[in-house]
């Protein structure tokens, strides 16, 4: 997985929030694998996701997700 | 014949120099009332300053009792206008030191307000991050036992300065709070690396 735009946003100087910007072939397992290690953590970006996500088996490409 | 004019020449040399130094120390001696006074103001001013201002510019503080020490010792060995001088200079040096310690502590107080409003943010990130892949079975890539280990124990130290320093900063001691705080900010940009996390752009700086 390559890496993805990690700036902090919403334009203060001190959010250290990740994120990560959904590409052709991710999953939140996927993704939970690239961040953690470990592809069984994905419930923790589901959880930091839920205002955009109802379902972890459904991400859209282009999707910005926030990665705790 | 000889001998009684040069005795007349010293008489009237002695006699000349006599009437000449009557004002020169009378002029001394004419001072010590208002060296007194001046010393007493310049006192009273040293003292009302150095309590607060000592916990912005200490250096400049130091430097006011010394100076005020210094002219208590002119004045003690009768250096009345020296001292005067002196005292009066202090007065006025007095004041720029309360301006500089004013100017020390608005800059002060601004630096901790980004610091108190910023760094919880940026220590909750970090202590997220840490708590998750604390739960994972195997680190990410470029992230090995070793600098998790460093990471996590980086996020104890930065918890326990963030916590004395913001003691300091409720206690008014915004000297101290903001060099702890600003050693946390430091501390947290490089954990954030060590964890492949974004480091935000006031962490930069």
């Amino acid at each position: 997985m390559a890496d993805n735009p990690q700036q902090a946003g919403g334009g203060d100087a001190w959010d250290a929030t990740q994120w990560h910007v959904v590409q052709k072939g991710d999953t939140l397992s996927k993704i939970a694998q690239h961040y953690y290690g470990d592809a069984s953590l994905y419930p923790k970006i589901f959880e930091a996701n839920r205002d955009v996500l109802k379902d972890p088996n459904l991400i859209r490409i282009g999707q910005k997700l926030r990665i705790p | 014949m000889m001998m009684t004019d040069r005795w007349r020449g010293s008489l009237i040399c002695l006699g000349v120099a006599l009437v000449l130094s009557v004002p020169i120390l009378a002029g001394c001696a004419s001072d010590k009332g208002p060296a007194e006074a001046a010393i007493k103001t310049a006192e009273e001013a040293v003292r009302a300053t150095v309590a607060e201002a000592g916990k912005y510019v200490p250096d400049q503080t130091q430097s006011l009792q010394a100076a005020l020490a210094a002219i208590k010792e002119k004045f003690a060995k009768g250096e009345y206008t020296a001292a005067l001088n002196d005292a009066k200079s202090l007065t006025d040096k007095t004041k720029e030191v309360a301006s500089a310690a004013s100017a020390k502590k608005a800059e002060l107080t601004k630096t901790w307000e980004g610091l108190s409003a910023g760094m919880p943010k940026v220590l909750d990130a970090i202590k997220g991050r840490v708590d998750i892949l604390s739960k994972s079975k195997k680190l990410p890539a470029n992230l090995t036992a070793e600098k998790f280990a460093s990471a996590k124990s980086g996020l104890d130290e930065m918890t326990q300065q963030w916590t004395a320093a913001t003691e300091s900063a409720n206690s008014g001691n915004l000297m101290d709070a903001t060099t702890k705080g600003t050693a946390v900010k430091t501390r947290a940009a490089e954990v954030l690396t060590t964890l492949g996390m974004p480091v935000p752009d006031a962490l930069k700086s």
